[in-house]
């Protein structure tokens, strides 16, 4: 009877050390916004060569499937249009972001650094476990200049940010985690919000002056404030306008430019964020 | 070689929660295959040992995600402990118990998470709509979670016969 009382003891001792521990990384995730990122090295290094592995497989099986067996030639001319469309347009929102620049601030202000952005190409190696939360990993990380806060984006638009390095992974944080947000501004407007990912897929403006002539379709590009986005990245395009007749803000929905639920390959911002100067 | 077959098995586990599952994903909810894992070591093995699965397991969720550390590793040593207290009264090998159960279960890892990030770390999350997900999370994991068990149990069969697994 005494035995089994102990073992009970025991038993209840070693789950509440447990939850103890749990509580404490959580407390540190709260109070210090940190998190014994030992652990997490730990597992990464030992887990993410695997979802690389599965993930390379699968994604050759389904190329091979695409390309060679479903539809011999067409699929892969048909990738590559859609490629370069997407490229062209991306260029070609750039290049009307600077027009835009150049016509708006004439002598008043000089005009952003327009040096061309330096690029690493990397392959989506897994997706978030918990569900919860948005975010990838990737297989570039410290050993090839990937560090923390660099943008990361495809051909058609901005994809998220880097918050997290190991020598050879990094975590993105997509742009539709509920954590991530971003200085915004609507290209043709020029009215400034906050857009933030709201967990299912698309994202929200926040904080846009309620005098705001947005319309749907309207393009939303990043402002280049806050440090992390570099300007004129393209971010999405205005679905949906709320009507608001009170208060000072008012809400818009946006869908993402980039697909980023299909996103297989990737491209990290590594060149230094340069601030706009005001002359 | 038991612990060798389910360190085997943990890795097939993440590899597939973070690899695979993506694809079937329904309205961007998958189901939570280390929640199932949680539930089937309460139903089947020893309360403490529930728990350390649960926990472990977890972490190594938290891990793989942004800024979670702790919240993985405290709903699943919870209801990995939960459940276990509860084994000797149920009958785990019923049908109906394991899809109870793994619902319930699915439900209130999502409350816990729903508090810590709502309530803890003050995230601007729309409760309806999280709910919404949790109710599709919970028909999905509550769909496969029998045939999981019934997997993991064919596992556990194999090492039976050897004395460390009569504890269990």
């Amino acid at each position: 009877m005494l035995k089994r009382d102990s073992k009970k003891r025991h038993g209840i001792i070693v789950v509440a050390t447990l939850l103890l521990i749990s509580f404490l990384f959580l407390t540190a995730n709260i109070k210090f916004w940190k998190t014994p990122v030992f652990v997490e090295s730990i597992i990464i290094a030992v887990v993410s060569p695997f979802q690389e592995l599965v993930s390379k497989t699968i994604n050759g099986t389904v190329r091979i499937w695409n390309n060679y067996i479903f539809l011999i030639d067409t699929q892969e001319e048909n990738n590559q249009l859609k490629k370069e469309i997407e490229k062209l347009k991306f260029q070609n929102s750039a290049l009307l972001e600077k027009f835009d620049n150049f016509k708006r601030l004439d002598k008043l202000i000089d005009f952003v650094n327009t040096s061309e952005l330096n690029l690493i190409y990397a392959d989506v190696v897994g997706f978030d476990s918990t569900g919860w939360a948005k975010m990838i990993m990737i297989n570039k990380g410290l050993n090839n200049s990937v560090m923390k806060d660099m943008s990361v984006v495809t051909y058609n638009g901005l994809i998220g940010r880097i918050v997290q390095s190991t020598s050879k992974y990094s975590k993105v944080l997509l742009i539709t985690d509920p954590r991530s947000s971003i200085d915004a501004v609507i290209q043709r407007t020029r009215d400034r919000g906050v857009v933030v990912g709201n967990n299912k897929g698309m994202l929200e403006m926040k904080y846009l002056s309620v005098d705001s002539d947005v319309k749907e379709g309207d393009i939303v590009i990043s402002s280049g404030l806050g440090g992390i986005y570099q300007k004129g990245l393209l971010i999405g395009t205005v679905s949906k306008v709320y009507e608001k007749k009170t208060g000072l803000f008012r809400q818009v929905a946006i869908t993402p430019s980039a697909d980023i639920s299909r996103t297989e390959e990737l491209l990290v911002v590594v060149s230094p964020f340069d601030k706009p100067e005001i002359k | 070689m038991f612990i060798l077959t389910m360190t085997f098995l943990g890795i097939i586990i993440f590899i597939l929660e973070t690899v695979v599952i993506e694809f079937f994903a329904i309205g961007g909810v998958k189901p939570d295959f280390i929640l199932i894992i949680a539930i089937y070591s309460g139903l089947f093995l020893n309360k403490n040992i529930a728990a350390g699965i649960g926990f472990t397991f977890g972490l190594i969720q938290d891990a793989l995600s942004f800024k979670l550390m702790g919240i993985n590793s405290l709903s699943k040593c919870l209801i990995g402990f939960s459940i276990g207290s509860l084994r000797e009264k149920i009958l785990s090998e019923n049908l109906l118990v394991q899809y109870l159960f793994t619902f319930i279960a699915t439900f209130l890892n999502g409350v816990i998470f729903l508090f810590i990030l709502k309530g803890l770390l003050l995230m601007e999350i729309k409760v309806l709509n999280f709910l919404w997900s949790l109710l599709i999370q919970g028909i999905y994991n509550s769909l496969l979670a029998p045939p999981i068990f019934l997997l993991l149990n064919r596992i556990k069969r194999l090492y039976y016969k050897k004395p460390v697994f009569y504890k269990l």
